[in-house]
């Protein structure tokens, strides 16, 4: 297991250093980022995050409807409306990870932390290539757990959402 | 007073003057003294009786306030459906869509121009929608224009031509919760009226309403000259106002004093109040039929109780019926004397003519309309007590008996009628052939289902038995019984849960097993077809059901592992930890399973079963919201792979009859289930978006000769085939992996193998090293990765 670890990270870091010449490839996580040259020229890299995808979230047209009424209803500062328009759009789109993710907002919106983080869980379980949705999904588990004091449960969920490209 | 004496009494009387005249002189002096008194008593005695009587006017006269502007009438809480949301893509069939156009009462017209209609050409659809009182506002009725392919909505259109994205129907009403006197009503407003019933009633009931001052002397002699020419009461002097106060504050006992009641306190209520205010209290009050043991009061509940509509879409014909009916809801009862009620009717119609308030054309055209009159009774006119029993028990939990029969609550529930009627019909369908096929006695088996939705733990359809029409033991939510083999699953998630130690290719022993329990008896179970089968793939053992392999690895998990593992999965009974709970000497309830399976239905993530979306107040204030919730109670990679496995078990294994039912690409997963004896026969399983749960067996406890996959699952499918499921099974977790694996050696394989499977793996837990079959077996070290 750990054998394996260290090859994805050498065998993921050399490509990362190939490529990092020519793109102008800037990610720099806070920690960690400085490569390490030794005498031999090998330029060893510590793991960067992939390149988030920009994933434009696309729904069908009802969806699309009720997270317009939905995202006005929270304008107008109708929580629960706001929440029940999503619950609607969830019954038709079950498995759509965009909706669960907004209602988690919502939910945190309210004052309902550990409600959202359970939410943001779900819709991280079904947010497939999103990384970028994925890792909303950690930042907000990760506010959740500072805000009920759990600092170390912050920092990982922190440490999940940089892994998938966040900043 | 001054009357002659003439009488025996008289003659008595003046007997005794005769003697006090002898008497005269001697008691001259008295006399002024008696006749002073007599006169003052009969002066205090008038004095009395006169404030006595505004004593008791003024109980009256409060009696008469208090109860017109308290609240006047228990309401119960109304319960309905979900609403069906119409949007381009959904999956409803024709049929379907007609059945809720059935269930609203909407009716079939060759152009759709009032609320309430729809007309058809064939796949084309037109409809009228009434308006509604949603959670988040009043929506007002439309027309839309709706195209259906076979098996689902294309395309929606409002009457403009525009493409409309979403449109929710109105919901269906499946019940209400009667306080204990059962009155019922649908309260109706006084502008809501239809000016059409207002001036029948007037006219056949109380010609001087608008005019009189609560009672009309005059209709009081008419009515008496023609009741003593007819010998017998064939006509009331009682004004609606008068009719009102006897519906409202007075027993229906028929005496002097009741009528001196019930003139006096017409009066004050007509000085009190303006007569809208009197029509409408009228107008929801008046007695008009029975529905079993539920009294039908006012128009308004009328309408849908003789009609299935509201009672602004009623035409004259049909208002015309509401008003013959006030005059005696059960001797003019449509439905058991049509005859007597047309022709009661017809002479509304007639007296509506004479007078002018209709044409000669109307009233010919309404005279020649039957009754219209609608077969069921009521407005939930269905069969939703199982479903409606889960949904008071939820209720009951927040609210008191009291608030949910009065207060006039409605109650927004998850129930989806087409599941819920597909549910019943497969059911009743199935345990006949059942009987009939493999010969059990008649009308023996019982049954029970759940069906929900996967995400959202919603309640979708419930049904307590065999017939659903009887209300009674509602074997879904109260049958507790042994679930055998369902709570293999459970077994398996613990050990794939140690991905360190077990995969799905782990070999177990399917070997003989005897275990010392608590007492020293020795448990020795067996497998279902008796032998043993060595050792098996762990995934093989869970697709055959084998409960030896079961039993081997539930002892070395340990028994608190396994308890541990159906906990989280959402079991709330107690488990007694004997090995025996490894074969499902489990005892559960058809929902307490459903609740088990629907986490697993859901990647790993409970969301507590619900059976109600919201409550709101008469008003339309929200006064609670049961919201979607979830919790990860286990880890989403192995739940996949447990599923990943509970498909093989519809592919290959024990229940692979549902071929018959379901098409591969719908990817179910599921569970068979039997007890001892064939007690017993349970399925449970789901597709990507509904989990569903049956029970089959016998009340009396006998063996049924059913098992899991010859009874339950028979329903199961039959049940779950008629409704639209998604495809696509379950979603894979970024901690799996898929790996080609060469089924002689449990090794990497590649398509030089003989017989190879793609198995899901928890990252780690994979196969390293390739088959020697495959390309490259002895190859290097690399390969694995490259």
């Amino acid at each position: 297991m750990n054998r394996l670890l260290i090859i994805i990270t050498v065998v993921s870091g050399m490509v990362l250093a190939g490529c990092s010449g020519g793109y102008g490839y800037r990610d720099p996580a806070p920690v960690d980022s400085t490569p390490y040259e030794d005498d031999s020229g090998v330029v060893v890299n510590a793991y960067q995050a992939p390149r988030a995808f920009e994933i434009k979230p696309t729904h069908s047209s009802p969806v699309e409807e009720l997270l317009k009424l939905s995202k006005q209803q929270q304008s107008e500062g109708n929580l629960d409306g706001a929440v029940a328009s999503l619950e609607r759009a969830l019954r038709i789109e079950p498995r759509n990870a965009y909706l669960w993710n907004r209602l988690a907002h919502l939910r945190l919106d309210q004052g309902q932390g550990s409600r959202a983080a359970e939410l943001a869980a779900k819709s991280r379980s079904l947010a497939g290539a999103d990384t970028r949705l994925k890792a909303d999904n950690w930042k907000l588990i990760a506010k959740v757990r500072s805000q009920a004091g759990d600092i170390q449960g912050a920092r990982r969920a922190t440490h999940e959402a940089r892994m998938l490209g966040s900043h | 007073m001054a009357k002659r004496p003439t009488s025996a009494k008289g003659r008595k009387k003046t007997a005794v003057k005769k003697k006090r005249r002898r008497t005269r002189g001697k008691k001259r002096a008295a006399r002024s003294t008696v006749s002073r008194r007599i006169g003052s008593m009969l002066i205090a005695l008038l004095l009395l009786s006169g404030f006595a009587g505004a004593v008791y006017m003024v109980y009256l006269d409060q009696t008469v306030k208090t109860k017109f502007e308290g609240k006047r009438w228990a309401i119960p809480a109304r319960i309905y459906a979900r609403p069906l949301e119409l949007y381009p893509g959904a999956p409803i069939s024709q049929k379907q869509f007609q059945a809720e156009l059935q269930r609203l009462g909407y009716r079939k017209a060759k152009t759709a121009k009032r609320s309430g209609t729809w007309s058809q050409d064939r796949g084309r659809y037109v409809v009228h929608t009434r308006e509604f009182d949603f959670w988040d506002g009043r929506k007002p009725g439309r027309v839309l224009d709706l195209r259906f392919t076979r098996n689902s909505l294309n395309s929606i259109r409002d009457s403009a031509g525009r493409k409309q994205a979403l449109v929710r129907m109105e919901a269906p009403e499946i019940g209400s919760i009667y306080p204990l006197h059962n009155e019922d009503r649908v309260l109706v407003k006084h502008r809501d009226l239809p000016k059409m019933l207002v001036q029948a009633l007037m006219e056949v009931e109380d010609r001087t309403f608008e005019t009189h001052q609560g009672v009309d002397p005059k209709a009081i002699l008419r009515a008496l000259w023609a009741n003593i020419t007819a010998g017998r009461v064939v006509q009331g002097g009682s004004t609606l106002t008068q009719q009102l106060v006897k519906n409202f504050y007075l027993t229906s006992e028929r005496t002097l004093i009741r009528k001196v009641n019930e003139a006096l306190m017409a009066l004050l209520l007509d000085a009190h109040y303006s007569k809208d205010e009197i029509l409408e209290a009228y107008a929801n009050e008046i007695y008009l039929g029975q529905d079993g043991s539920r009294a039908v009061h006012g128009f308004g509940l009328a309408s849908h109780f003789y009609f299935r509509r509201p009672l602004k879409e009623l035409d004259l014909p049909r208002l015309a019926l509401l008003v013959a009916l006030v005059r005696g809801p059960s001797y003019y009862d449509p439905r058991r004397h049509p005859k007597r009620a047309k022709k009661r009717r017809d002479r509304v119609l007639a007296m509506l003519h004479e007078r002018g308030l209709i044409t000669a054309k109307q009233k010919r055209v309404a005279t020649k309309a039957g009754l219209g009159v609608s077969k069921k009774g009521g407005k939930a006119g269905g069969s939703y007590h199982a479903f409606l029993d889960l949904v008071r028990r939820q209720l009951q939990r927040d609210y008191r008996e009291e608030d949910l029969t009065s207060e006039g609550l409605r109650v927004f529930t998850t129930l989806d009628p087409w599941a819920q009627k597909q549910a019943e019909l497969a059911m009743s369908q199935r345990l006949s052939r059942l009987e009939k096929g493999r010969k059990l006695p008649r009308g023996k088996l019982e049954g029970a289902a759940i069906i929900a939705g996967v995400d959202a733990g919603e309640v979708l359809a419930v049904v307590g038995g065999r017939d659903a029409h009887v209300a009674g033991f509602n074997r879904a939510l109260d049958a507790i019984r042994p679930i055998g083999s369902l709570v293999k699953p459970a077994i398996y998630l613990a050990a794939l849960m140690r991905s360190h130690h077990y995969n799905l290719l782990t070999i177990l022993q399917d070997e003989p097993i005897s275990i010392k329990q608590r007492g020293g008896k020795r448990w020795t179970p067996s497998n279902y077809d008796g032998r043993p089968h060595g050792e098996v793939p762990l995934n093989e053992a869970l697709t055959k059901s084998y409960n030896l392999a079961t039993v081997h690895l539930g002892m070395e998990l340990g028994l608190n592992r396994v308890a541990r593992t159906l906990k989280a999965l959402g079991v709330e009974r107690p488990i007694e930890l004997l090995p025996s709970m490894l074969l499902g000497a489990v005892s559960l309830s058809p929902i307490e399973v459903t609740q088990f399976y629907q986490t697993l239905a859901a990647g790993g993530f409970r969301s507590p079963l619900r059976a109600i979306r919201e409550v709101l107040r008469p008003d339309g204030d929200t006064l609670q919201r049961y919201p979607l919730t979830v919790k990860q109670a286990v880890p989403a990679a192995p739940v996949y792979l447990l599923n990943w496995n509970l498909q093989q078990v519809v592919q290959r294994g024990t229940a692979k009859r549902l071929a018959k039912y379901l098409r591969p690409r719908q990817k179910i997963a599921g569970k068979t289930g039997t007890t001892n004896n064939l007690r017993d026969s349970w399925f449970a399983g789901f597709s990507a978006d509904k989990v569903a749960v049956v029970w089959v067996g016998r009340d009396d406890n006998k063996p049924a000769g059913l098992t899991g996959s010859s009874g339950a699952l028979e329903v199961w499918g039959d049940m779950m085939g008629r409704l639209p499921l998604a495809p696509g099974g379950q979603v894979q977790p970024e901690q799996v992996v898929r790996v080609l694996v060469d089924e002689d050696s449990g090794l990497r394989g590649d398509e030089k193998c003989r017989a190879t499977e793609i198995y899901p793996f928890i990252i780690g837990s994979e196969p390293t090293r390739n088959s020697p079959c495959a390309s490259g077996g002895l190859g290097s070290f690399l390969d694995d990765f490259f």
